[in-house]
């Protein structure tokens, strides 16, 4: 009986190929998009498992040498000899590989040459020009680089670096210094102090060297929701073709419980297909995930590295994490899809399963209940808006908005088409429009999708596009110096302050102390407060002349991650040694410290002795204080213009966003798909309904014109429909999610031609989707229609 | 021995105004080898008799018994292998399975019941005039055709009981006379139990018997 019954349904596939495949298309769509940001995620988390493991950088404390000064053997030997416990490293580049020597027998990093040598049945790894690296990087070096080298592979090594012994790194790269020692965590009491045992070294602490998961963690937060978002999507022709297979097969689920199938085998029967189908559609989506994050890779990778410093691979594994959810989530996905469609058929007595009443009630009653559910998702947003707190509540704030704008659409566009009826006068047109609202059960998921898809387009394009504008009025304001000067220590400033002041119009020394002011971690800045902080800098919020209290130490000003943590705002008290009001609020894009900014005077009395590490100088001339900097002893690579600074930093941030706008292009791709499969899947019940009208006169022609405008009406009212629920999206995303995630609130701007050309898509895509079925109609056989009078009795 | 036997059974659904009664104690036995029409007006309760034979309602009240099986001590799944090993029903609509050929229809039932009989199944297509359209779809055929195979499905199942809810009212009436002389010659053959809802005087006068039903109770 089981055989048979699953036998009759699968029958059902086998004559609706197209429909099978817009079932399976669409699980694969949406596994594909979501399976693809996760494998992104996971390869870039290993990534910088890998590196933390073999470097320990962000883990240890580091000494490292002072400017001009080099690191030696002697030195990592005198240290060794004077109890310091510390590992040595050297590192450096054989075309962009990056090549690291460590020291096996103290490294504390995970990565152990010793044991990947001997994995590798290796007698000896310090043998002539052995390196080990991960295949991709292996390939490279053995390819690509013609090192000489013996590079063996070894599969937890981090990429794109070659790890080796330190004395066969050093005489790969022809060096015989070092560029740092690793301090390990457990240090002999009473070691004498590094000043003592190796002045011209200085100590670095692992909390300068900060944690690139810790970091990024942001970055993979949008990827993660976007993935989700697009995986919302293609749910969206899960649910549709599900939906359309369970209506189709009405009278296959009446015949099969009249013949004896009892109804929980049929209907375990029926969830085991969606499951089988679900893993197939999931493993191609599996295998399209791993295509998209092959060719998005390279992208983040480089967006990661410009943002972060953090090396990701260039290439991608087949990690369990991300496949292994790709299933999880096709699997459940359908499970969502077709979870009310067999409740419906296990409630309804088995005559009663084929009657398009019986349907046509539970619809009605589903509408009643989507209406009821969107009224009441919008207010749980809206509440959530107005009063939730943290990064969570700003995601369900965000999934509960676009779900309610979803389940809204039907309900919206029911009154639309039967005010246009009503003020139809030809019955052609009276026809259309209450033919239109007969479609709207059958299409409304593809609509759903595409306001989503429209929805998501404008709410991000409008978030980037903000962020673009703000950033970059953002990098003119704090980047108004026209060159840069880090400083290393006393002498060097004591040198290099006289010349500064003679070569540039204005000096801008920048104090910077760390401390902990209102429970939270701050940098504390002293500025010397001059023509070029009271032109250039924009406040959130002001006092009437803050810059004049700043600089009399009656007040500081505070950036807004600090001001938004520690909940303080223009007037408030900042609890420093003397309490000090707040005279302005600064905006301060991408960075993730709060900031105490004082007058430079207050400065120096709260933190006595400290010296300025950075000057900003003010000059028409960069080239000629360059040289003359050069001259008194600068180190050119400490002097950065303000030019090359903007450039890195608006290229850093258009790459973060090259990979969002390709999931917005597809995700707008997959819902114009969505569309598609749902006019194709719905073109045979359409029959029926067309024939009458065919025969009473109308042309097949005409007919499928009119078929191309409704989606295209369709498309319009979305389109529509889709610039308020963008907007609030990017309200959201950016008055709320911004600010939790990253601290900082961007103000929101509207770009009118970017929103036209996007429902200009919206429409496009419609069109472009109804333009098959349509043409199908047009060449439909009058036999065909006329079969519909025959079978009618 | 009695295929059907129905004693005092009752049948309401619910109306706006309270129940409405369908069948008010309606007796009836079949036995086996028997043929029985039952006629009435329209809404008299003969589809809801046939459909409470079936096991695919359930009567309020009353006894329902195939082959001695009481269908009111069963559970859906229990009513379900009564269905599938006992009874047939040949569907006023066909109910056949639009993605299966004409071939596979007709075969499934039996499949289903695990008494699949390719030689019989073929006899069948072959007496019903099937036999050339067994690759065919549904919906390829005529309406007569597609009964036919509606009734070739129904006797290659070999059930005790056969349940026939108007199967030649959509058919002419020389093509509705051909089906029943083939139907009623199956039936004999199998030594099946027919109960036959019809419109139809002259198709009731060729059963064996003839019950009429008015306003739910037999006449």
């Amino acid at each position: 009986m089981i055989g048979t019954t699953l036998g009759a349904l699968a029958s059902h596939w086998r004559r609706h190929k197209l429909q099978l495949f817009a079932l399976l298309a669409g699980l694969a769509l949406a596994t594909g998009l979501w399976a693809g940001v996760q494998a992104i995620n996971a390869e870039a988390r290993a990534s910088y498992d890998a590196a933390a493991g073999t470097l320990g950088e962000g883990q240890f404390d580091q000494i490292v040498p002072r400017r001009g000064e080099i690191m030696t053997v002697e030195d990592y030997i005198t240290l060794r000899r004077a109890g310091w416990r510390v590992s040595p490293v050297i590192e450096g580049r054989i075309g962009d590989v990056r090549v690291l020597g460590l020291e096996p027998l103290t490294s504390p990093g995970r990565f152990d040459i010793g044991r990947v040598a001997e994995d590798s049945g290796m007698d000896d790894f310090i043998g002539p020009g052995l390196l080990f690296a991960d295949a991709v990087t292996v390939a490279r070096l053995d390819t690509d680089l013609n090192t000489g080298a013996r590079v063996i592979e070894a599969a937890d090594a981090p990429p794109n670096i070659a790890v080796g012994d330190i004395g066969v790194v050093a005489r790969l790269l022809g060096r015989d210094d070092i560029d740092r020692l690793l301090v390990l965590p457990d240090q002999p009491r009473g070691q004498p102090p590094l000043a003592q045992v190796a002045p011209q070294l200085r100590l670095l602490a692992a909390a300068q060297t900060a944690d690139v998961g810790e970091l990024t963690d942001s970055f993979h937060l949008n990827l993660t929701a976007f993935g989700l978002l697009s995986f919302a999507v293609g749910l969206f022709i899960v649910h549709s073709t599900i939906g359309l297979a369970f209506e189709q097969r009405r009278g296959l689920i009446r015949s099969l419980r009249a013949l004896g199938v009892p109804l929980r085998t049929l209907v375990s029967l029926m969830a085991l297909e969606v499951a089988l189908l679900a893993l197939i559609g999931g493993a191609l989506g599996v295998a399209l995930g791993y295509v998209m994050a092959a060719a998005l890779l390279p992208d983040v990778a480089g967006a990661l590295r410009g943002l972060y410093g953090a090396e990701v691979a260039g290439s991608l594994s087949l990690r369990p994490e991300w496949w292994v959810s790709g299933m999880a989530i096709a699997l459940l996905g359908s499970a969502v899809a077709a979870g009310g469609k067999l409740w419906q058929i296990a409630r309804m007595p088995p005559l009663a399963s084929a009657q398009p009443r019986a349907w046509a009630e539970a619809a009605r009653a589903s509408a009643r209940w989507q209406g009821v559910a969107a009224l009441g998702l919008g207010l749980v947003a809206l509440g959530l808006a107005l009063f939730g707190t943290g990064l969570i509540a700003g995601f369900v704030t965000l999934a509960a908005f676009l779900i309610a704008a979803a389940l809204a659409l039907p309900v919206i566009i029911r009154p639309v088409t039967a005010f246009a009826q009503s003020r139809a006068h030809s019955p052609l047109a009276q026809w259309f429009w209450a033919d239109t609202r007969q479609q709207l059960p059958g299409l409304s998921l593809a609509l759903m999708a595409l306001l989503l898809a429209v929805a998501a387009n404008i709410g991000v394009s409008t978030m980037v596009s903000s962020f673009r504008l703000t950033f970059t009025a953002f990098l003119d304001q704090r980047l108004a110096p026209e060159l840069y000067v880090q400083i290393e220590d006393p002498e060097e400033a004591a040198r290099l302050q006289p010349v500064m002041e003679a070569a540039a119009d204005e000096v801008l020394p920048l104090l910077r102390a760390d401390a902990v002011v209102a429970g939270q971690p701050v940098q504390v800045l002293g500025i010397r407060v001059g023509p070029t902080y009271r032109e250039n800098w924009v406040f959130l919020g002001q006092t009437a002349a803050p810059w004049d209290a700043v600089e009399a130490a009656e007040a500081v000003i505070v950036n807004e991650q600090f001001a938004r943590r520690a909940d303080l705002w223009v007037g408030d008290m900042v609890p420093l040694d003397t309490p000090l009001p707040v005279a302005a609020v600064v905006a301060d894009h991408g960075n993730p410290s709060g900031q105490v900014i004082l007058g430079d005077a207050l400065f120096q009395s709260l933190y006595p002795g400290t010296i300025p590490r950075a000057f900003g100088l003010r000059t028409d001339d960069i080239t000629g204080v360059r040289d003359r900097l050069r001259a008194a002893g600068a180190d050119p690579e400490a002097m950065t213009d303000q030019s090359a600074l903007k450039r890195f930093s608006l290229q850093v941030f258009e790459r973060t966003f090259l990979v969002t706008g390709a999931l917005n292009i597809l995700t707008l791709a997959v819902a114009g798909f969505a569309m598609l499969m749902s006019l194709l899947t719905l073109a045979d019940q359409r029959v029926p309904q067309l024939a009458p009208v065919w025969a009473m006169g109308m042309t097949r022609a005409s007919l499928a014109r009119l078929e191309v405008i409704r989606a295209g009406v369709f498309a319009a009212i979305v389109a529509l429909v889709a610039l308020p629920v963008g907007l609030g999206l990017a309200w959201v995303l950016l008055v709320r999610v911004n600010v939790e995630a990253f601290g900082w609130r961007l103000p929101m701007f509207l770009f009118p031609g970017d929103y036209a050309v996007l429902g200009a898509a919206a429409l496009g895509a419609a069109l472009l989707a109804a333009l098959w079925p349509s043409l199908r109609l047009a060449r439909l056989a009058p036999a065909r229609l006329l079969q519909v009078f025959a079978h009618e009795r | 021995m009695s295929v059907l036997t129905l004693e005092n059974v009752q049948k309401a659904y619910p109306g706006t105004d309270g129940p409405v009664p369908v069948l008010r104690g309606v007796d009836l036995s079949l036995t086996a080898g028997e043929t029985l029409a039952l006629t009435g007006e329209s809404g008299s309760g003969k589809s809801t008799l046939l459909h409470v034979a079936a096991g695919l309602e359930i009567a309020d009240s009353g006894t329902v018994a195939v082959g001695g099986t009481d269908m009111a001590t069963l559970n859906d799944a229990g009513r379900a292998e009564v269905r599938r090993g006992k009874v047939a029903v040949i569907f006023q609509q066909f109910n056949l399975i639009p993605s299966l050929t004409v071939g596979a229809n007709i075969d499934f039932q039996a499949r289903l019941a695990g008494r699949h009989d390719p030689a019989r199944s073929a006899r069948l297509a072959d007496a019903l005039g099937l036999k050339d359209h067994l690759q065919k779809y549904p919906e390829a055929l005529s309406g007569g055709q597609q009964q036919r195979v509606a009734i070739a499905r129904a006797l290659a199942a070999d059930p005790a009981l056969l349940l026939a809810d108007e199967p030649t009212g959509n058919l002419d009436e020389d093509t509705a006379s051909a089906v029943m002389d083939e139907m009623l010659a199956l039936v004999g053959d199998a030594g099946a139990a027919l109960l036959m809802v019809t419109h139809s005087p002259l198709m009731a006068g060729r059963m064996g018997r003839h019950v009429h039903l008015h306003n739910g109770a037999v006449e």
